[in-house]
């Protein structure tokens, strides 16, 4: 049918894809939203307001700017977020011709794959059950489009008021199906072809460069990292830091990771085994290769992983969906070999530029005092920090050529990136070995789910110098002016009196119960993979199951849930409850009939009245009264407002 | 699927007449994937075989939702049909060449509203939905170009209901037929005044004898008021003169010998209509009948309907 389209239905297309837009808001570039909502805006405002189709040129003006925009704003079109966008923008421009009933059936084809796009960005609750809504909302518009909807139906919103309880009880009925499906179709292994390559980018979190006042931007990040469950008591505060990545290399202004660091693998401990804690930890998908397991790791299962000689754990892949991760960590360990050249020279060098002459003349004074003695030098580092320094998340900005000497003797204000970096800094200026370790440090215990809760803003970065015979030693100097952090978190040691969301009151109760959904979300549905299927019915006795099992228990369980859908969807809603006169009506013939009054189907209340009159000739002017209401009311011209009286008067009869 | 229903006509009931009412049960109606269907599946395949690839849990289930709302709309699509019934077929007398409006009449009896219905026959369609509990007329237009019994032949009734991925359709072959009157022909000549005895006229003169008044009655022409003595009486009267046979119009079939016979039906046609629009009695002599001298509606349509089923 070529039939162009009316107004309604451009307006129900229109009204679908703003829905379906709005599923992309948390990663699609504002300006790109707005465009989109833009060109609908133009096509209802033509459909509304102009005779025949956007003007060509119009629309090709339209295109190339929209297109010239999406380059601009996510780079070329390809790769998950460019490829993404460039559809949800095709749907925009494809709405701006579409005329007949065909293309507006393409274009809402191409939505429902466009609302799965979401998924590949984040697969929370809030986000499915929203493109749940949306498809349902995809499924109205579709039957708007179908020849002979809508006949007699003056505006959109009573076309929205006809489509969607439609699609909506359809979506209903198809609920068990759709969990039939879920639970039994059976599933891949191992996928066809890769993830998409730039699935890792894009993530804010931790990385292997920290570059003094770089890493505030976590602090109001309240996504959650990880999720470590414990089988044994929790650690102390003091003992939770999850280790990241181990920074060796200082250019003058930034701290980065040792690339020839990557490829010595395996760790030489020694650890007392009651001080080993097992816990497994739930992996959010970072888009990183780096794991943050407690200080220090010494076993790890669930995940292809490899442990870098400096302490630093990596998967082999980028985390770029959750993992469930086993770990075992000693929280008293010993490093056991001796420092080897290399990592002696990395751990000692500074740039060669000099570029922090005071920094680097205070350690070797520092050195000229102490000597070799790395303890009684953190000692006096970290009593100059505690007495004269201030731990502040908003520092004053720093000199670009000599960070180090600014912070230290000029500034005094900072948080953990500076303190750590100057630390370093000091100890190798005074010819002692450290490092940077940056990871995470405290969680919140979530008690709905027996587990603790790690976020981007609990991102922390402290230190570690090398004492002969004793190895690695970590030493936190932010813990030196700011002791709270390491008890309480980074926010909380910054602002004492502030109050976060999630740990007060009820609103922090609920954000602990949404926190626990999602895990519970986590685990029943996106963690559902072909081995979990396989060993579904295991509790109930059953060996794991085949595909072809899973086959036949998809059929013979689907079809089920498929009939029984229907039968719900099919069932008769337009039967007429009775109104409150029919009602009260009904129950004044049952009293009639207890008292004695036979009562027959076919006969009408005149006849009824007659018989009752003459069998309570005592109550006949009471009878008389309610007959001719009721007669009047519901077949002859009665006055509405009569409506309540009557209906008490029948209620009071006994 | 025409190509198909053609060869197999079995296969989907396409032939058998059947007598009024016909009611649409289950194993009557058929039902296919719309062209936008097949590509439909092909996006859901998509969504499908991605999130397996992926395991991305949040879009299987969201694949499996719009498949499964699919399957669940298919029984919608049926049960769109099923339980109709086709009660009756009216349709006025035409003559060929002006569309037959066809009114059908459909039972709804389930309590349940059926929307996005299509009528279809040949290339005329007519969209309605029916009421619950109720019965819903549909008039199509069937263009007619013979004389004679019409018989409207196959209906389709199809809909796409909810979302035209899926359409689902019966055939409706009613044992009815209707009659088509004969074409008239434009522009015929003026009826012919008293051509066969060629006395008697048609005018007459104001003053002339007339035999009595009687009461007026519908089918009287107007011309035959008695005006002036209406005035006096109580209800309309009407000169009823002394008829004779030779006095009525007289269309005759064996009058125009060099016309094919065609021509012949469409011209006497055109002056059965003449004589019925300017209220003349007239006689019709047809090769083997003869009607009349009559006059008014009925008289009319059965002359009329002769001229039609004349071989």
């Amino acid at each position: 049918m070529t039939k162009s389209l009316t107004r309604n239905e451009i307006g129900l297309l229109a009204l679908a894809l703003i829905l379906m837009v709005v599923a992309h808001w948390h990663w699609l570039p504002i300006s790109l939203s707005a465009s989109f909502i833009a060109m609908l805006v133009v096509r209802l405002f033509w459909a509304t307001w102009m005779p025949g189709p956007v003007p060509m040129l119009l629309r090709a003006g339209i295109s190339l700017a929209v297109l010239a925009l999406l380059v601009s704003e996510v780079g070329m079109p390809i790769g998950r977020e460019g490829g993404s966008a460039l559809l949800i923008c095709l749907l925009a421009l494809k709405l701006l011709e579409t005329q007949s009933r065909r293309d507006a059936r393409l274009l809402l084809a191409a939505s429902f794959f466009t609302t799965m796009v979401t998924f590949l960005f984040s697969q929370q609750i809030i986000a499915t059950v929203y493109a749940l809504f949306v498809g349902a909302v995809l499924f109205a518009a579709m039957h708007g489009v179908t020849p002979g909807f809508g006949k007699g139906t003056p505006g959109l919103g009573a076309a929205i008021r006809q489509a969607l309880p439609l699609s909506g009880r359809l979506a209903i009925a198809a609920v068990p199906l759709t969990l039939m499906a879920f639970a039994f179709f059976p599933r891949l292994s191992s996928p066809l072809w890769g993830a998409p390559w730039d699935a890792r980018t894009g993530k804010t979190g931790i990385s292997d460069r920290m570059e003094p006042g770089a890493m505030s931007g976590l602090w109001n990040d309240d996504t959650p990292v990880m999720r470590a469950v414990f089988e044994g008591p929790l650690p102390t505060p003091q003992q939770r830091y999850w280790r990241g990545p181990v920074l060796w290399d200082f250019d003058g202004t930034a701290w980065l990771g040792a690339n020839r660091m990557a490829y010595e693998e395996g760790l030489n401990l020694e650890y007392d085994e009651p001080s080993v804690l097992k816990y497994s930890v739930m992996m959010e998908p970072t888009e990183q290769q780096w794991l943050f397991p407690l200080d220090l790791p010494v076993r790890a299962s669930g995940i292809d992983l490899r442990q870098i000689s400096d302490g630093q754990t990596l998967a082999r892949r980028p985390v770029i969906e959750p993992k469930l991760i086993s770990f075992s960590s000693a929280t008293r360990y010993r490093f056991s070999a001796e420092l080897p050249p290399l990592h002696r020279m990395l751990a000692l060098r500074l740039p060669r530029n000099n570029s922090n002459p005071r920094a680097r003349a205070y350690g070797e004074e520092l050195k000229a005092r102490h000597g070799a003695n790395a303890v009684a030098i953190t000692d006096e580092i970290l009593s100059m920090i505690r007495r004269d320094f201030t731990y502040t998340l908003e520092p004053p900005p720093l000199m670009m050529d000599r960070p180090i000497d600014d912070f230290l003797f000029q500034t005094k204000e900072g948080y953990c990136e500076h303190f750590s970096s100057a630390y370093v800094y000091v100890m190798r200026a005074a010819g002692i070995p450290a490092r940077v370790v940056t990871g995470y440090l405290g969680g919140v215990y979530n008690s709905s789910g027996d587990y603790l809760l790690v976020r981007n803003s609990d991102a922390h970065a402290w230190a570690e110098y090398w004492a002969p015979g004793e190895g690695w030693v970590r030493v936190d100097p932010t813990g030196a002016v700011a002791p709270e952090r390491i008890n309480q978190g980074t926010v909380d040691a910054a602002l004492p009196d502030a109050i976060r969301w999630y740990e007060q009151g009820w609103l922090g109760d609920l954000g602990m119960r949404m926190d626990w959904v999602s895990s519970r979300w986590r685990q029943l549905i996106i963690e559902y993979d072909a081995n979990r299927q396989r060993r579904m019915l295991e509790p109930m006795g059953f060996n794991p199951l085949s595909t072809s099992g899973l086959t036949i228990a998809l059929g013979v369980l689907g079809a089920a849930a498929l009939a029984l859908g229907v039968w719900w969807s099919m069932l008769n809603r337009n039967r007429q409850r009775p109104d409150k006169l029919g009602r009260a009506w009904k129950r004044f013939l049952k009293r009639l009939e207890r008292h004695g009054l036979a009562i027959e189907g076919n006969e009408g209340p005149n006849h009824l009245c007659l018989r009752a009159k003459s069998k309570w000739p005592q109550r006949a002017a009471e009878l008389e009264t309610l007959f001719a209401g009721y007669i009047a009311l519901r077949y002859g011209h009665g006055k509405p407002d009569s409506l309540p009286a009557l209906v008490n008067a029948l209620k009071r009869y006994r | 699927m025409n190509q198909a229903e053609r060869r197999l006509p079995a296969l989907t009931r396409y032939r058998r007449a059947e007598t009024l009412p016909i009611a649409l049960h289950g194993r009557r109606i058929y039902i296919l994937p719309t062209g936008y269907g097949f590509f439909f599946g092909l996006i859901v395949l998509a969504m499908l075989i991605g999130g397996l690839n992926f395991n991305n849990n949040p879009a299987l289930l969201f694949a499996f939702l719009v498949a499964s709302v699919s399957m669940v709309s298919f029984h919608h699509t049926v049960g769109d049909l099923r339980g109709l019934s086709l009660q009756s077929l009216r349709a006025e007398s035409v003559h060929a060449g002006t569309p037959l409006r066809l009114v059908c009449t459909f039972r709804e009896a389930e309590h349940r509203q059926r929307s996005g219905l299509v009528l279809e026959l040949n290339d005329a369609k007519a969209e309605f939905v029916a009421l619950p509990a109720a019965d819903t007329q549909v008039a199509i237009e069937i263009p007619t170009h013979r004389r004679g019994y019409f018989k409207p032949g196959r209906l389709r009734l199809w809909t796409e209901y909810p979302f035209g991925i899926v359409w689902a359709w019966s055939w409706l072959n009613p044992e009815r037929s209707f009659l088509v009157y004969a074409r008239a022909e434009p522009n015929a000549p003026g009826l012919p005044t008293g051509s066969r005895e060629d006395h008697g006229t048609r005018m007459r003169a104001p003053g002339e004898e007339w035999q009595g008044l009687r009461e007026y009655r519908n089918s009287d022409p107007p011309r035959h008021i008695a005006w002036k003595q209406s005035a006096h009486a109580e209800t309309l009267l009407v000169k009823e003169f002394a008829d004779p046979v030779s006095d009525a119009v007289c269309l005759d079939w064996f009058s125009m010998p060099e016309l094919d016979t065609e021509t012949r039906i469409s011209r006497l046609t055109a002056w059965v209509i003449a004589a019925q629009s300017e209220g003349l009695s007239f006689r019709l002599i047809l090769p083997e009948h003869e009607f009349g001298p009559g006059s008014g509606d009925e008289f009319c349509a059965r002359c009329l309907s002769d001229l039609a089923l004349l071989p």
